[in-house]
């Protein structure tokens, strides 16, 4: 019995589905585009390396963290499956997106590779409560540097580059916040908790209050000054979760979001490109061949997709420039249809449930707080962009995680997803 | 299995999820002196944390309790609120992708943006002259298009500097921004338009990324400014303006072919994608009645008077009288059509149909002609007229002033007299005179295939402004405004026997040597006059030529009808001076009207347009192998 509990059955039986999808998946995509039923088994290579990362990581955690979640790593697999099926298919359309199929496969493995190293190596997780202030200065530091001294691309400082890959610091930089929020959060409970007073602004004493506002303050600046405002929102948004889930204060939620609708009204004052996003928002058809050009050809291959969608590598999402990154649902959206696009919000809410799941079964409050922030990240920066491609709040760039394509995104993801299978173990 | 664990961890606490709140002052406790936390186990840590709480404040008992359960709650909230979002998400996916609720019919509108219509362009249509020269034709140059999308900067650059050399007329910025991509705009961009052949081909050769070549044809005139504003031509986009190029657009253009495609984002068709083809129907090709031997010698002629005489402008039409064929059709000044581009917008205009003017004396010929009809008088007739007369208030003089007892018809013609066109008027009466200029086709256009005809001005007698001095002054050609068409029409009714006929320059139009349709002659009032009149008429025309004020259009040897003209500007102290002609006058072949305007060296038509005539009228003669009538005389 003993023995049989070590096995993590479900999880086995569950990682028969992101297998099975992977070869039919990229068998689809591969053949259609051919005209024929013809293929050899090496045009697979990619699913059968897929397969063996499923295995080697299934295996690594039966042998390592035996009692750890079950179900995270299905989840996970069968996202990030989507994501190299759509690599194989937009590649196919050549231009600049040549060759990204094997690259995104070299992530994903690097992806599993941190996957592993952080359930199995990070034993000890409450070193990165100690060392909160010091996550939090290197993630400052980290990208305030980009905003110095890297790398433009499309108008923004966002990235080092190091060889052939751009790395986005503000990936980290958002791990970094979570941490240090989890842990101060956890540190001073007692003094921002409810039953420090009961009145609707009862501001727990400002030195307590004070380091954390101030560290969020400038995480906001930094962003602000690299012109990327979807990093902005997403962490306004896991500060504003962790802390209302810390005090329990609606008061919190109500004034942070008071702060938020103010520095919108700034930055849309303050910045072109984010008036043209607004402007491209409430009517993106005027400029449907200029700078609405992007949403208006997402919108259009939602339509073209339908219920069941045209199938993989019978529809034309390539008209969207940068489909496969910020716009992969776009492109799921037109080839398998509302049932995809579904598909996928339900996989992610699958995911977001079992996070929370993994917080309230661990009995650290740090651990706890982690787990929450960890899921409230991944959790708003999927519904941002889903919101954003489908038209139903102004578009930011960002990545959907585990299926854009994406070397920074996928490694942190991954991270994510590590960590919480590290937390569903920790007790 | 799972579910043991499951039952397990529940019976073991009140609630299945722990909140250990007081985690941290432990923590705190340990902070910098241990590494390591203790590793706990889920039994060991289940009695610990109780304790610690206990341990800690007895009085925080109730609020830790009331936070521990909101907590959860709030953890729960919040999932609720990812489940929501997502409720809002499947709405908005279910209308985007099913309903297709939102900005109409989305799937239609995305269609119509990802076909790419390609044009074919059709051939215009080629227009010649009646022995079949060639007066309008095509040649084949280039738009150069970017499609900058997946190039690199240095491709970009050796695109942007391999044209800039070639193409010296397109600033090298909007070169090189043409040959930029804009990630988020469409990926087709326009460099230069009608490029010539020999340079597209040197583009072609250097092979440069991102450059396209499209074809397009243009149309030449190889015999430059002849005829210009009789041909007119086709603008940039290939549409024809003003004269034929103008009037027959719809038979020239064609029908361009279409193929709608499914193209890619850079506009290429998709291999496997709809499409729709239609292939291009070239344009009708034109053959004139003009007669390119005439053309040139008529316009010789024209300038050679319009030199002689310091003339502004100058035109002339010859036209077959009997069938409205028109052979000769010139104008000065004109222009160029393959540079119509600078040419000044008023240039443009074809005088001939598209301006009218006083037709001075030229008019007499009508007026005479209605008094022979209406029975009026003969030739013959008489009276004994002063060189001025008074007419309702005001004194109107022959052109000289001179009077002449026993004035005839015949006389009043050869004189050209004022008062006598005034004296025949009055015999036959405003409502006549103007039931026969209506039946000669005055006030309206004449109906001829050019574009831009204009109708002339006429005051009827049942205008409220008319007054009787008016029809005094028609008579002899003045407070009437007609086109030199619109007068070679009227008197080519009396050159023929009495048909007003339609002026026409197109001959046929064939497609691939196919005629598809061949002009007949057209006849828009028979018997204007009868036929006996128009004989009368004409041979008082022949006197008037002979030894009147016409006399220096006469051909010796040949019996040449005719009238001079003479009428003042009134903005200026010039004139415009015409003479209008026709011969045989028997049986005429052919008429002549030729015109000067603003003549420096002496007012008269009868000094300047007379001669030209003759001399065109001489060279006819001989063109057409017309024997003398009276020979020796």
């Amino acid at each position: 019995m003993q023995k049989l509990k070590n096995l993590r059955l479900i999880e086995m039986q569950l990682l028969i589905v992101p297998a099975l999808l992977a070869l039919v998946g990229m068998l689809l995509v591969i053949l259609v585009p051919r005209q024929q039923v013809q293929w050899e088994a090496k045009d697979l290579w990619t699913s059968f390396v897929f397969i063996g990362l499923l295995i080697g990581t299934h295996l690594a955690l039966t042998l390592g963290l035996p009692k750890a979640d079950q179900l995270l790593l299905p989840l996970v697999s069968a996202l990030t499956v989507f994501g190299l099926i759509m690599s194989q298919r937009l590649q196919t359309d050549g231009g600049s997106r040549d060759g990204i199929a094997s690259k995104q496969l070299l992530w994903i493995g690097l992806g599993y590779l941190v996957f592993v190293i952080t359930a199995l190596g990070l034993r000890n997780l409450l070193l990165f409560k100690r060392y909160k202030y010091t996550f939090m200065l290197v993630g400052l530091v980290l990208t305030a540097a980009a905003a110095v001294f890297g790398t433009e691309i499309n108008g923004a400082r966002l990235w080092f580059r190091l060889g052939a890959f751009n790395f986005q610091p503000g990936e980290l930089l958002k791990i970094c916040l979570v941490i240090f929020l989890a842990g101060y959060l956890d540190e001073n409970r007692l003094l921002i908790s409810p039953q420090r007073g009961r009145g609707f602004f009862n501001l727990p004493p400002l030195p307590y209050l004070g380091p954390m506002v101030a560290i969020w303050g400038i995480s906001m600046v930094l962003l602000f000054v690299q012109k990327d405002l979807g990093p902005a929102e997403l962490f306004f948004g896991v500060f504003l979760i962790m802390l209302y889930v810390a005090s329990g204060r609606a008061s919190y939620v109500i004034a942070g979001l008071l702060v938020f609708a103010v520095s919108s009204v700034i930055a849309y004052n303050a910045f072109d490109y984010v008036q043209n996003r607004i402007t491209a928002w409430i009517n993106p058809w005027p400029y449907a061949q200029g700078r609405s050009y992007q949403i208006v050809q997402a919108l259009f291959s939602f339509a073209n997709g339908g219920i069941f969608g045209q199938g993989l590598s019978s529809g034309a999402p390539y008209f969207i420039p940068e489909v496969h990154t910020d716009y992969v649902y776009a492109a799921i959206g037109e080839e398998v249809g509302l049932a995809g696009t579904l598909g996928i919000i339900g996989l992610n809410l699958l995911l977001f449930y079992r996070g929370f799941h993994v917080a309230l079964k661990t009995s650290n409050g740090f651990y706890q707080y982690l787990a929450i922030g960890l899921v409230a990240l991944l959790g708003l920066q999927t519904f941002i962009i889903m919101g954003g491609v489908t038209k139903l709040i102004p578009l930011t760039g960002m990545t959907l995680p585990f299926i854009s394509y994406g070397g920074s995104s996928i490694l942190i993801n991954f991270f994510i997803a590590g960590l919480l299978v590290r937390i569903s173990a920790s007790d | 299995m799972n579910e043991t664990e499951d039952r397990t961890k529940s019976s073991s606490g009140p609630t299945r999820y722990r909140f250990q709140k007081t985690a941290s002052p432990e923590l705190k406790g340990k902070r910098g002196v241990t590494a390591r936390p203790q590793p706990r186990t889920r039994l060991s840590s289940q009695p610990t944390n109780p304790a610690i709480a206990s341990d800690s404040k007895e009085k925080e008992e109730r609020p830790k309790r009331r936070w521990h359960l909101s907590s959860l709650m709030r953890v729960r909230l919040t999932l609720l609120a990812m489940v929501l979002i997502s409720v809002v998400l499947l709405v908005r996916l279910y209308a985007l992708q099913v309903q297709q609720s939102p900005y109409g019919d989305l799937r239609k509108r995305a269609a119509d943006m990802h076909m790419k219509e390609t044009i074919i362009p059709a051939r215009r249509g080629i227009i010649r002259d009646t022995n079949g020269l060639v007066l309008a034709s095509n040649i084949t140059v280039y738009r150069i298009w970017a499609s900058p999308q997946g190039l690199t900067e240095k491709q970009s650059d050796r695109s942007t500097t391999g044209l800039a050399k070639l193409l010296p007329s397109v600033p090298q910025a909007k070169i090189k921004d043409a040959l930029t991509y804009k990630p988020k705009q469409s990926n087709y961009n326009l460099i230069a338009n009608g490029v010539d052949s020999a340079i597209a081909d040197k583009i072609r050769e250097l092979n440069l990324p991102g450059v396209d070549l499209e074809p397009q044809m243009r149309r030449v005139y190889p015999n430059g400014s002849m005829m210009g504003q009789l041909l007119g031509f086709a603008n940039y986009e290939n549409v024809g303006a003003y004269g034929i190029e103008g009037g027959y657009e719809q038979v020239l253009k064609g029908k361009p072919g279409i193929i709608i495609a499914e193209s890619d984002p850079d506009g290429n068709p998709i291999v496997l994608g709809q499409r729709q083809i239609s292939d291009p129907e070239d344009g009708g090709d034109l053959t004139l009645t003009i007669d390119s031997s005439i053309q040139l010698m008529v316009e010789r002629e024209l300038k050679k008077g319009m030199e002689e005489h310091r003339a502004e402008a100058a035109s002339a039409i010859v036209m077959d009288p009997n069938t409205g064929a028109i052979l000769a059709w010139a104008s000065f000044p004109n222009y160029d059509p393959n540079e119509f581009y600078k040419t000044e917008v008023a240039l443009l205009k074809d005088p001939l149909v598209g301006s009218t003017y006083e037709p001075g004396s030229t008019f007499k010929i009508l007026t005479a002609a209605i008094g022979i009809d209406t029975g009026v008088v003969t030739p013959d007739s008489w009276a004994n007229l002063p060189g001025c007369a008074l007419k309702y208030g005001r004194t109107i003089c022959n052109y000289n002033s001179v009077g002449y007892s026993h004035q005839t018809v015949v006389d009043t013609l050869m004189h050209s007299s004022n008062v006598g066109a005034m004296w025949i008027a009055e015999k036959f009466g405003p409502q006549k005179y103007y039931d026969y200029l209506k039946r000669f086709g005055m006030g309206v256009p004449t109906g001829v295939d050019l574009q831009g005809e204009a109708e002339g001005i006429v005051r009827w007698q049942e205008n409220k402004d008319w007054i009787p001095l008016d029809m005094m002054t028609n008579s002899f050609g003045q407070s009437i405004a007609v086109t030199p068409l619109q007068l070679v029409t009227a008197v080519s009714a009396v050159a023929n026997g009495g048909n007003l006929i339609k002026p026409y320059i197109v001959a046929k139009i064939t497609r691939e040597d196919k005629v598809i349709k061949e002009t007949k002659p057209e006849i828009v009032r028979k018997n204007v006059i009868k036929p006996e009149s128009a004989k009368t008429t004409t041979d008082m025309l022949v006197q008037a030529v002979r030894k009147g004020e016409t006399r220096l259009a006469d051909v010796k040897g040949y019996r040449v009808a005719g009238k001079t003209g003479t009428s003042t500007l009134y903005d200026s102290s010039l004139t415009i001076g015409s003479t209008i002609a026709y011969a045989p006058a028997d049986n005429p072949r052919f008429l002549v009207y030729v015109r000067y305007d603003k003549t420096k060296d002496t007012p008269w038509g009868s000094n300047t347009a007379a001669p030209v005539v003759k001399t065109i009228t001489e060279n006819l003669f001989s063109r057409f192998n017309i024997p003398p009538s009276e020979a020796g005389k």
